[in-house]
């Protein structure tokens, strides 16, 4: 399913984001970690709706990524799967506020595209799933969000 | 579920949502719990908002809305800020249910709209004091 499959990689490219971060920031693990269970489980959901075959860069063969998150990320001690699934470099930025945000900004884009498939899935009960997925997104971006993070 | 009936069960939620906000409200003091009295009427607005709109959508299906009950049971006896302000989210978690319902059952504008509540209605529980999950508005999950 062509949704399930491109839904797969977008979640792939946000879980490299936060694995990036919490390298780079490992004050920020803490807190980015509710985010990054919520990716986790999109991505359980979402691995079982795609056909065997089909290529959305699993996180598991880093070899099939030829450019990977920790290169561009110099303080990163070793490799990670998490950051190795993404086709592009995951750039994170060196103050934390900036890291934070740009977090924040991935979660709402990818809210965005989730909402998008979930309008477009011809299956109700995938609908469903990505459309509460693309919440999940919305919520941590809320709360990752760095002006709303100062309050709570 | 057809999506007439997704439309209902969600007219349905709306009514009671706009029920326990009202009596919420209530018990809540403007001057003492202002952040709490803010969240309140602004999410009082909000489903009244829905409720007209879940009306027109059922009228435009071709059936006549389902009416609002006289009263719905508060799932406690709230009193105190924390308490009212879990009722509140109670109220938001069973319509992200109801949301996430209809945008499996529906398609097109309709569900456009199912999933633009379902987002709004998880922003807003985080404000009542709620944690982010991994799938707001899908229980089995």
């Amino acid at each position: 399913m062509a949704i399930a499959a491109s839904a797969l990689a977008e979640q792939q490219v946000v879980l490299a984001l936060l694995g990036a971060t919490g390298q780079r920031h490992p004050r920020l693990v803490a807190r980015l970690a509710p985010a990054v269970e919520a990716h986790e489980a999109h991505v359980a959901v979402l691995a079982d709706a795609v056909p065997e075959g089909v290529d959305v860069t699993p996180s598991s063969s880093p070899s099939s990524s030829p450019s990977t998150g920790p290169s561009s990320s110099p303080r990163s001690p070793s490799p990670s799967a998490e950051t190795s699934s993404s086709g592009a470099p995951v750039r994170v930025p060196g103050r934390r506020s900036a890291a934070m945000a740009a977090v924040a900004r991935a979660e709402r884009e990818l809210g965005t595209t989730l909402k998008r498939h979930a309008f477009k899935a011809e299956s109700g009960a995938f609908a469903r799933v990505l459309g509460s997925m693309a919440a999940a997104a919305a919520q941590n971006a809320a709360v990752l969000d760095t002006a709303r993070g100062a309050r709570s | 579920m057809t999506p007439l009936e997704a439309l209902q069960a969600t007219l349905t939620g709306e009514h009671a949502a706009i029920y326990v906000y009202g009596v919420v409200g209530g018990r809540v003091s403007a001057s003492a719990q202002a952040e709490l009295a803010e969240q309140v009427r602004a999410a009082y607005t909000i489903h009244r908002g829905r409720r007209d709109q879940l009306m027109a959508m059922v009228r435009a299906a071709g059936a006549d809305p389902v009416p609002a009950e006289v009263s719905y049971e508060l799932p406690n006896p709230a009193s105190t800020s924390a308490q009212l302000r879990r009722v509140a989210r109670e109220v938001e978690q069973r319509c992200a249910a109801v949301y996430a319902d209809m945008v499996g059952s529906t398609s097109g504008a309709n569900r456009q709209w199912a999933l633009d509540a379902l987002e709004d209605t998880s922003v807003r529980m985080l404000d009542l004091g709620a944690d982010p999950e991994p799938f707001p508005g899908v229980e089995e999950l």
